[in-house]
């Protein structure tokens, strides 16, 4: 046996950031709502995979290195966190490694490198933190828009946050949540006493008299959706181009809200209360949302369910495996231990028979119903009870567990002797939804277990292509945070580019300031770092670079020069309103939207710029994802900007591939 | 079938510091661990090229466990040097850098082992002398009046650790709250037997820096099934008992020992049944938290938790301790006896916090605070425990001041002092030394050389790339100037410590150039605190500690290794 050394790597020429940039790049199809699918194809197993985010592709590669693993690890932490922008966040850490090389090659130290790119992103989180946008204007910008009148009075660029200055900082930016509602409230107040009111927070009604048509009109929408506070509207700004998958998670906050605890409030989304249920082989219109607990089961349990149909049942809530040896964890089973026995006990009873004989017997004690099993079960207990009428389930997930022990008042037990009245909790009714002929010969029936006074809702997502079904349960799932978020935020971030694009003007602006005092100061004062300025200006680039992307996988412009002429239209356009009157950019993709109609079919060109019209939604980011995506991005390139050397643990010196690899 | 494999013989190498391979690696190590020396240090990654975690590093403590070495003799200074962290808690790559140095510049000076342990061992008894002295220069008293030198030692650990990514503000915050824990650990009244309180770090990955703090008391991460129960605590405080022997109802207590039973018995029934006694009779002499640092058996809990016990499992080693001084219970170690009455302790209150996903119990002594916790709290794990590490570094040399009430220069300044110091003691006492040493008035001045160079190359090891570290000639303080093409800090205006400001007629030299010896004079009566300072005990142990692991590794003839 050969000993295992420690390899070391120099990296003196900071091939991590050269490899963060390449893998990067490979995933530059992923950004923006259009997202191309992937295929990931194992030449070993021939086994491939169908792939269209950052996370899963990273997943399935399986790099080894350590840059590949960071970023995988990166982004898995965020994906686990949030269920959105690991295409951003992958996208940044790739141009930022392109950054710091920049600064590298021009001869700029690290610690000054830090120091700049840290302050590049305080200056755009900052910037787009004063103009975040509350939920309760995008809803009411939403209703405003769906008018089809609404759009002589309401042009798009009219449709601008007033308090977006970027000159005189946050003086009226300090507008929070509670204001915006105080303010709807108002509206709701005065409507009675008829209008002419003059509203100061909302530029909505700021305008002039002689809209008091339109002005009216939006009231009463205002009025509406802060009363209802319609969660469409908010769920079709954040959707980004996933409509379908964002009609399911709205219609699961309509059931949530219809059976939450507070029944008045309509603008609900617990997560912690929403399982999915893939469901392969049927076409994806089949998808839907259901309120309880739905699931996959196999055809032989169909006749006891319709035997335990119409009858309110008692439940049983198990931890772990149900099974004779199963033991919870930390539970460690002792290794040199013997058994020996009389002759006499031989009679045949196994120790294991003896244990499934007691388990159904004190299931039937206490006529349970249907058992919920966190782990597996034994197949034979499994048989025992299908003949006894008892629904086993198996794999439920934690979460599902903790609502039915909620609402039914089963205390999760993790030992069947555990099991007592106290236990066993009730008002639980089973129904089949369908029957269904998976793929190839097995049949399954579509179940759900419904518990009286839960708010837990399964989305079936059902798709005919197999390999696809995990990306459409991966878009609900982010779909469903991106709801929950903005909710959970009370604020959102003018997407499609319109952040990013902020930030570019933050950093020139900045840029020009610093230009200014060395120029206005001369060599006597002590300039800020004549190196900032350069970072600062590739840090831009960079966005740049995002938003050009972004524009040409929206299929919006066909290469990025236009996507450059576009946007450097846009800024300066920006720059002039900006100084004239204080105005955010609001959507430089003023003809950016998600819709059908990009992709059009059959309608005529007239048609279609209606259609454009009518469709036209606007589109948000969540501030959490947003800034913990880049944050996270930057935190890496730092990291491997700061890494010097690579050590490799526990390979063979003779074995070793690596050419420049040194042996301690 | 077994085999049987022939043994093979002994590897014996001869001089193992002849030989160019082991000569590779000791430097190898050298760049290694002098790179991650200071505030501007690169950090390392160590992954086992299968997948696995990937760790990212500058600390040595963390470095140097998870490499393995094929030389014996790297082997050994790895030890020696986490052997010095272990108790010091820093200077852990000051240890390794400096006796590399030394052995490095023996062997490159051709000066002869047993010379230059001699040569070595009295400079550092020289180097002892000066830094204990009053006339040292480099030492302050630390003022335990104001909050200056504690913050300034805390100050240069915390930011030495770039990979954990603190932005200054960040650090700020970091740097205070572990002063804060530290003055909290510190008894007020000295009255009676006081003893000193505890930190105990607790890290919480994905929250902001900012949300670090400090707790009285101890912080335990529940789980949230237990969310629903916590929301009804009543007021305290609360009759507590602590296990540390496993409740989980295994027969892990034999260990190995070979059992021989009969079918009949179900050794698992009859613990539950002795854990369900214990829980009987914990109802019965109401508590009210039930603590184990193993898990418990989930029917045990459950009976607890029927009963209205709020039930702590996993607590850890880490946590026993503290545990024990802060409720004065006794921990329980055996199933099988009933809880004494004087076994149980006493919880203050109990109160339930909510970070991110995290929930956490804290637990608040009842008497006086002896025991707080630090939380830590960053954005992702690699820098987490970076943070950890590092903090409890900071809290442990701030602990060592309590002993010694003394700090050092920070910024390299102490060691160019003492570079200067020590090459103007030998060159004016070199002949009497060197026939004290028994050796040759040259070899002396070549080993003075060898340590003088080896302290210096510390102080300019502290910068990576691109900068000039300068020596005034007379203080001996370490002056950093940056070259590169756009710095703002071309003009000097303080040396690395902080102490000095620059005045017009200093006159400087690089950093291992020539220049004529003189004594460092002491700064008299400065208006500037230093900004960075070092540990004083942490320190001293490191220069022993280094000297003499060069002086035994100079000494080894032999390596002998078993290769079966």
């Amino acid at each position: 046996m050969s000993v295992l050394g420690t390899g070391v790597i120099n990296q003196g020429r900071h091939i991590g950031l050269q490899q963060l940039e390449a893998l990067a790049a490979a995933t530059h199809a992923f950004l923006g709502p259009n997202k191309a699918y992937k295929f990931i194809q194992d030449d070993a197993s021939e086994e491939a995979a169908l792939v269209c985010s950052c996370y899963r592709l990273l997943e399935q590669l399986e790099l080894r290195d350590s840059v590949g693993q960071l970023l995988y690890e990166t982004t898995r932490s965020h994906q686990e966190a949030l269920h959105s922008g690991t295409s951003t966040l992958v996208f940044l850490a790739g141009v930022w490694s392109k950054v710091a090389l920049d600064c590298l090659h021009k001869g700029i130290l690290i610690p000054h490198i830090i120091a700049g790119m840290s302050k590049g992103l305080d200056l755009c989180v900052e910037a787009c933190m004063r103009n975040a946008v509350t939920v309760e204007e995008v809803v009411c910008k939403g209703a405003l828009l769906k008018q089809p009148s609404g759009g002589d009075c309401m042009k798009p660029e009219d449709g601008l946050p007033p308090e977006l200055s970027l000159t005189t900082g946050g003086k009226e930016s300090s507008q929070n949540p509670i204001r915006m509602i105080n303010n709807l409230e108002s509206i709701k107040e005065t409507l009675p006493t008829k209008h002419r009111i003059k509203l100061k927070h909302s530029r909505h009604f700021t305008s002039s008299s002689n809209e008091a048509e339109g002005t009216q009109s939006a009231e009463t929408l205002c009025q509406k959706s802060s009363k209802t506070f319609n969660i469409v509207q908010l769920a079709e700004a954040v959707s980004h181009g996933c409509e379908s998958s964002m009609s399911l998670v709205v219609e699961a906050s309509r059931i949530q809200s219809r059976h939450g605890k507070h029944k008045d409030q309509s603008q609900v989304l617990d997560v912690e209360r929403l399982v999915t249920c893939p469901l392969p082989g049927l076409s994806e219109e089949h998808s839907c949302v259901l309120h309880g607990y739905v699931l996959l089961l196999c055809v032989e349990q169909a006749s006891l369910v319709k035997r335990l149909k119409e009858r309110t049942l008692k439940i049983s809530l198990m931890n772990g495996d149900l099974s004779e040896n199963y033991r919870h964890v930390g539970f460690n089973r002792p290794k040199n231990i013997t058994y020996v026995s009389d002759c006499s006990s031989l009679t045949g009873i196994s120790r294991e028979q003896e244990w499934i004989d007691g388990a159904l017997g004190k299931l039937l004690k206490l006529r349970v119903d249907v058992l919920l099993v966190s782990g597996v079960v034994t197949a034979q207990l499994k048989d025992h009870c299908l003949i006894h009428n008892i629904l086993v389930i198996e794999r439920v997930k934690a979460n599902i567990l903790k609502d039915f022990a909620m609402t039914t008042g089963a205390i999760p037990i993790s030992y069947i002797t555990q099991l007592s009245e106290r236990c066993v909790g009730s008002g639980v009714c089973v129904n089949v939804l369908r029957e269904y002929r998976g793929e190839g010969k097995t049949e399954n029936i579509l179940l759900n277990v419904i518990a009286s006074g839960t708010s837990l809702v399964t989305a079936v997502i059902a798709s005919s292509v197999h390999a696809k079904l995990q990306s459409m349960v991966d878009q609900f799932w982010s779909c469903a945070y991106r709801l929950h978020l903005a909710l959970k935020d009370g604020k959102l971030l003018p997407g499609a580019g319109a952040a990013e694009l902020l930030c570019i003007h933050q950093l020139y602006k900045c840029i020009d300031m610093s230009r200014s005092t060395i120029a206005g100061q001369g060599e006597a004062a002590r300039a800020p770092a004549p190196y900032e300025t350069t970072i600062l200006q590739l840090m831009a680039d960079s966005w740049m670079d995002y938003i050009s992307t972004l524009m040409v996988n929206a299929g919006q412009v066909v290469a990025k020069v236009q996507a450059w002429t576009r946007i450097a239209q846009h800024l300066k356009d920006f720059e002039r309103r900006s100084s004239l009157k204080n105005e955010m950019p609001e959507t430089l993709l003023k003809t950016y939207f998600y819709t059908k109609a990009l992709r059009g079919e059959k309608e005529s060109e007239g048609d279609r710029m209606v259609e454009r019209e009518r469709e036209m939604v606007r589109v948000y980011d969540n501030v959490t994802v947003k800034s913990e995506a880049w944050r996270r991005a930057l935190d890496l390139v730092f990291l491997i900007l700061q890494t010097d050397t690579e050590i490799i643990v526990g390979i063979n010196e003779q074995e070793s591939q690596h050419r420049d690899v040194m042996f301690l | 079938m077994s085999r049987v494999c022939k043994k093979r013989p002994s590897l014996c190498t001869d001089e193992p510091l002849a030989q160019t391979e082991v000569l590779q690696k000791l430097s190898l190590l050298r760049h290694m661990l002098s790179s991650c020396y200071g505030p501007f240090g690169r950090l390392k990654q160590i992954h086992n090229n299968v997948g696995g975690h990937v760790l990212t590093t500058s600390t040595s403590s963390v470095l140097l466990k998870a490499l393995t070495f094929s030389e014996p003799l790297l082997k050994l200074m790895a030890t020696f040097v986490t052997n010095h962290i272990s108790r010091f808690g820093d200077c852990g790559l000051f240890t390794g850098i400096f006796c590399i140095g030394l052995i490095e510049n023996a062997e490159k000076l051709n000066l002869g082992a047993a010379a230059a342990s001699r040569v070595y061992k009295q400079l550092l008894k020289e180097s002892v002398r000066y830094l204990t002295s009053d006339c040292c220069g480099c030492k302050v008293e630390v003022d335990f009046s104001s909050i200056h030198s504690l913050m300034a030692l805390a100050h240069s650990v915390i930011t030495s650790k770039r990979a954990c990514m603190l932005t200054p503000d960040e650090a700020q915050h970091i740097i205070s709250i572990t002063v804060q824990a530290f003055l909290q650990s510190v008894p007020c009244d000295s009255s009676g037997r006081t003893c000193f309180g505890r930190t105990v770090t607790v890290p919480l990955q994905g929250q902001p820096v900012r949300d670090s703090a400090v707790f009285s008391g101890l912080l335990v991460e529940v789980s949230m099934q237990q969310s629903e129960e916590l929301q009804r605590l009543r007021p305290g405080p609360y009759k507590i008992v602590l296990f540390s022997t496993s409740l989980s109802g295994d027969l892990s207590e034999i260990g190995e020992a070979k059992l021989k039973m009969h079918t009949e018995v179900n050794p698992e029934g009859a613990l539950l049944d002795q854990l369900l006694l214990l829980g009987e009779q914990a109802v019965r002499d109401g508590v009210g938290l039930f603590a184990c640092q193993k898990v418990i058996h989930p029917v045990l809990q459950h009976y607890l938790r029927e009963h209205g016990l709020v039930v702590i499992e996993r607590l850890g080693a880490a946590l026993m301790e503290p545990f024990v001084q802060m409720t004065g219970a006794i921990m329980v170690e055996s199933l099988y006896s009933p809880v004494l009455d004087k076994a149980y302790g006493q919880v203050g209150g109990l109160h339930v916090y909510r970070r991110g996903s995290k929930e956490l119990l804290q637990l608040l002594p009842s008497g006086e605070p002896a025991v707080s916790t630090l939380l830590l709290c960053h954005r992702n794990e690699t820098m987490l425990d970076e943070l950890k590490v590092t903090c409890q570094r900071a809290e442990h040399i701030l602990r060592l001041t309590l002993k010694e009430p003394y700090a050092l220069l920070g910024g390299g300044c102490t060691e160019t002092m003492l570079s200067a110091y020590i090459r103007y003691m030998s060159q004016s006492k070199a002949f009497q030394a060197a026939t004290a040493l028994n050796c040759s008035h040259s070899q002396f001045l070549l080993g003075t050389e060898a340590f003088c160079c080896s302290l210096q190359s510390m102080a300019s090891s502290l910068n990576h790339g691109g900068q000039h570290c300068l020596m005034d000639l007379t203080h001996a303080h370490h002056w950093v100037t940056a070259v590169d093409m756009d710095s703002q800090t071309s003009a000097l205006l303080s040396c690395s410590c902080g102490l000095m400001k620059d005045r017009p007629g200093l006159g400087k030299t690089y950093v291992n150039t020539e220049y004529r010896s003189f004594f460092p004079a002491l700064i008299e009566k400065s208006d500037c605190q230093p900004r960075l300072l070092d540990s004083f005990t942490a320190k001293l142990s490191a220069l022993n500690v280094a000297v003499e692991m060069a002086c035994l590794v100079l000494d080894v003839k032999y390596t002998i290794k078993d290769v079966n």
